[in-house]
């Protein structure tokens, strides 16, 4: 008995451990889950360019029921946007591989795909101060009006291309991945606004 | 008392986690970059050490010798876990841009050596100062490297401009290989003066 009195004591000190892990996070939740939720509608906010930095929760939740209108499409939850009920855009979410992990978003396109009027990342696991810095406000802002009527490359950081964006030194590959699952999601984003929306910006 | 001080001194200077002991040396190259994040660095280590210290020092009584580390390993991730939910229950908008830190700080060497060469012999209280007195020393330098790093790299301190836009910044010190060359010299720093200490104690 005394040869497995080790092992019992690990078993005994993992369950004890587990079960506390396992009751404080079946307690926080809910909670957790609102939090998320709260700051899933700050982020659609700000994709539309609406700033949230001075409201109360209640105003956000207010404010984002007024604006967004939670909707689904091939499988997709999107967000309608709406300003006096006059339907202005699209919210779409978008996701691709960054350097060390999944980078989701959601990207607001205007009601004829014509152009960008925001991004938000709401996940990202890059390298914090370098790829992470994709979060940073100025890296955000300037996809704001981003002319999306040709037909390929709409995002480009090169600095010779006229419509190019600034990138972020040191994190080249997170943003070569960005630009590329920005890419591909307008395309996809323009192709659902022609068959499903029937509009189009040719 | 006095063993507190005496900790706390060979903590802070004599053996300073960083410069001496030459441990967690992988935050100190990853999360410098910035002042903010070493903060919020350094205070999530202390947050654990102090507390992963004091629960090793409790059960060292009941667990077996030989599986020590796993009993250590388990409890610091416990309290990582716990902190994660802390931060994502109370400050959700800190926990989106504190996401990877958190996890990075199950991995930082000096926590585990610090529960196998401190807490494991001493009583609890004694490993819980000394828990908190390691994540401040460690905490210290770890400011004082990403102060230096923000400022030549990015020309801010806490994202705030304090260099004019004539000054070019240097990029090497946004990425981590340029926090070798800052702890190389803060190590050199540091052996210097403590051999001019020495030598005025033996003239």
């Amino acid at each position: 008995m005394k040869k497995y009195k080790p092992i019992l004591f690990v078993i005994l000190f993992s369950f004890v451990l587990g079960s506390i892990l396992g009751s404080i996070y079946h307690v926080t939740k809910t909670q957790i889950e609102i939090n998320e939720h709260f700051e899933l509608q700050k982020c659609l906010l700000y994709a539309i360019n609406i700033t949230t930095e001075d409201m109360t929760k209640e105003e956000v939740y207010i404010t984002f029921h007024n604006h967004l209108m939670e909707e689904r499409l091939r499988g997709i939850t999107y967000y309608s946007y709406w300003q006096e009920d006059q339907l202005i855009g699209y919210c779409f979410p978008f996701s691709g591989q960054g350097l060390w992990g999944q980078v989701t978003g959601y990207i607001a396109v205007d009601v004829t795909g014509v152009e960008v009027l925001g991004i938000v990342f709401t996940e990202n696991e890059e390298t914090p101060g370098l790829g992470a810095r994709i979060d940073d406000l100025w890296f955000k802002e300037q996809f704001r009006g981003l002319d999306i009527q040709k037909s390929s490359d709409y995002v480009s950081f090169d600095i010779s291309d006229e419509s190019g964006l600034a990138t972020i030194s040191g994190a080249t590959l997170t943003v070569n991945s960005i630009k590329d699952t920005l890419n591909q999601t307008i395309d996809e984003l323009k192709e659902i606004l022609k068959e499903d929306f029937n509009e189009s910006s040719d | 008392m006095n063993h507190l001080i005496k900790s706390m001194r060979n903590n802070i200077w004599d053996d300073n986690p960083i410069l001496r002991k030459i441990l967690g040396i992988c935050p100190a190259l990853a999360v410098t970059n910035l002042v903010e994040n070493a903060i919020v660095m350094s205070l999530g280590v202390l947050f654990v050490m102090s507390l992963s210290e004091l629960t090793v020092s409790i059960v060292k009584k009941f667990s077996d010798k030989h599986l020590r580390i796993l009993i250590q390993m388990l409890i610091i991730s416990w309290y990582v876990i716990i902190v994660d939910i802390l931060i994502k229950l109370t400050v959700p908008e800190i926990s989106k841009s504190l996401g990877p830190y958190v996890g990075l700080i199950i991995t930082n060497c000096l926590i585990m050596g610090r529960c196998e060469a401190y807490a494991q012999f001493n009583k609890p209280l004694h490993a819980f100062f000394d828990g908190i007195i390691s994540g401040i020393s460690f905490g210290i330098i770890l400011v004082l490297i990403a102060s230096i790093r923000e400022i030549l790299g990015f020309g801010t301190f806490l994202e705030i401009q304090v260099l004019n836009s004539n000054w070019s910044t240097i990029g090497l010190f946004t990425i981590p290989a340029g926090a070798f060359f800052v702890i190389g010299i803060f190590i050199w720093l540091h052996n210097i003066s403590e051999e001019k200490m020495r030598g005025d104690i033996n003239d």
